[in-house]
């Protein structure tokens, strides 16, 4: 018998398969936004953490370079000509082994001592070119800035503002400006994220895309199947019963299920086979004596 | 019914059952042709001029029971139309 759910079956399978599609591309889309967004966040939290680390360690520097600078326990311990040439007013004196002392035994590139709003001496790390016109000489809102380029070199840099109070020794108030190279802190913090999203990102794809081959071949052979057996199947069950009835060549009884979908097709068909019995029995009497011929009656 | 032996029933026959599924339905028409042609020994697709006189009658007493004695009438006089 020629298969009539033929279309509707193929239109519900697409309808199903796009369907399941759909929800899978969402889901996945989900994902893949949620793992660049939290990736993002990440390398940004811990950026953030890595400058508050280094602002704490470089302001750890300026409190120790203060102590070197200002206590006696200490200033014992250098050329007593720099410390009366400081203590007779020559503060270029101070402030040049205040730079010497930071670049020597710091691990920073840049600092510089500014008195008067002005930068009256700095150095920079061996081989370092920087101008100083282009360097800040007040302290920024939060006490450092980052900076992508410190001299002639590009990077990530952070610039912290330490206040050393010498007013109470009777020296001008000055402020280093000191300055930690991060780049490569930062690309390890950003090439470790970087690396855990596309290892991320590379799983949920190949996740993604087994999962929409898994869903194409569930819903074209699970749904057939499962639509052949339950749906198909009736229907067919169903036509066929109908055309052998109206051919005469049905046997056996119509089984009616309450339960079943189709139990409104399967009574009409039980009714039709009774009323095409009963036109059975009548057609198999012998004409009556009143009955006519063909066409004599008619015109 | 497959398309092969749909396609194989003589003219006769379908105009039959055309003539009869306006008057008792599709259903009801193949049901009348096939069982009266069955009843008579007839196979349906090879249905002659000579062989129509008992097929009309039996045809005749269909409609009459599934419908009414006027439209039984009727269908007579148009298939017999449709035979000459």
């Amino acid at each position: 018998m020629k298969r009539i759910v033929g279309t509707e079956m193929k239109r519900l399978m697409l309808a199903v398969t796009l369907a399941v599609l759909l929800l899978l591309v969402a889901i996945i889309s989900y994902f893949l936004i949620d793992v660049l967004v939290t990736s993002y966040n990440n390398t940004q939290d811990n950026k953030e953490l890595m400058i508050a680390q280094s602002v704490r360690t470089v302001d750890n520097m300026g409190a120790n370079i203060e102590k070197m600078t200002t206590d006696w326990e200490f200033i014992e311990l250098f050329n007593i000509d720099y410390i009366q040439r400081a203590l007779a007013g020559d503060m270029k004196s101070l402030y040049g082994m205040i730079v010497r002392l930071t670049v020597g035994i710091q691990p920073v590139d840049y600092v510089a001592v500014i008195a008067g709003g002005q930068i009256v001496d700095y150095r920079a790390k061996d081989g370092m070119t920087i101008d100083k016109a282009s360097m800040l000489v007040t302290p920024p809102e939060d006490g450092y800035q980052t900076l992508d380029r410190l001299g002639d070199r590009e990077g990530f840099f952070i610039s912290c503002f330490y206040s050393v109070p010498l007013s109470r020794y009777g020296f001008e108030d000055l402020y280093l400006n000191i300055v930690v190279d991060r780049t490569s802190e930062l690309q390890a913090i950003e090439g470790y994220f970087q690396r855990e999203r596309n290892n991320m990102l590379t799983g949920l794809l190949i996740a993604g895309g087994i999962a929409i081959l898994l869903s194409i071949l569930v819903t074209t052979f699970g749904l057939r199947f499962l639509v052949e057996k339950y749906i198909v199947k009736p229907i067919e069950q169903l036509n066929r019963t109908a055309e052998q009835i109206s051919q005469g060549s049905f046997e056996g009884e119509v089984h009616v299920d309450e339960k079943s979908a189709f139990a409104a097709l399967q009574g009409l068909l039980k009714s039709g086979q009774v009323i095409m019995r009963l036109h059975d029995r009548e057609i198999a009497k012998k004409p009556g004596p009143g009955s006519s011929e063909p066409g004599k009656d008619v015109g | 019914m497959n398309v092969l032996a749909e396609e194989s029933m003589n003219v006769l026959a379908k105009e039959i059952e055309k003539i009869l599924a306006e008057a008792v339905g599709d259903f009801l028409a193949k049901a009348i042709l096939n069982k009266n042609c069955t009843l008579l020994g007839i196979n349906r697709d090879l249905i002659t001029p000579d062989k129509m006189s008992p097929l009309l009658q039996n045809i005749q007493r269909s409609v009459t029971f599934f419908d009414s004695e006027e439209t039984a009438q009727s269908v007579a006089a148009r298939m017999l139309a449709a035979v000459k």
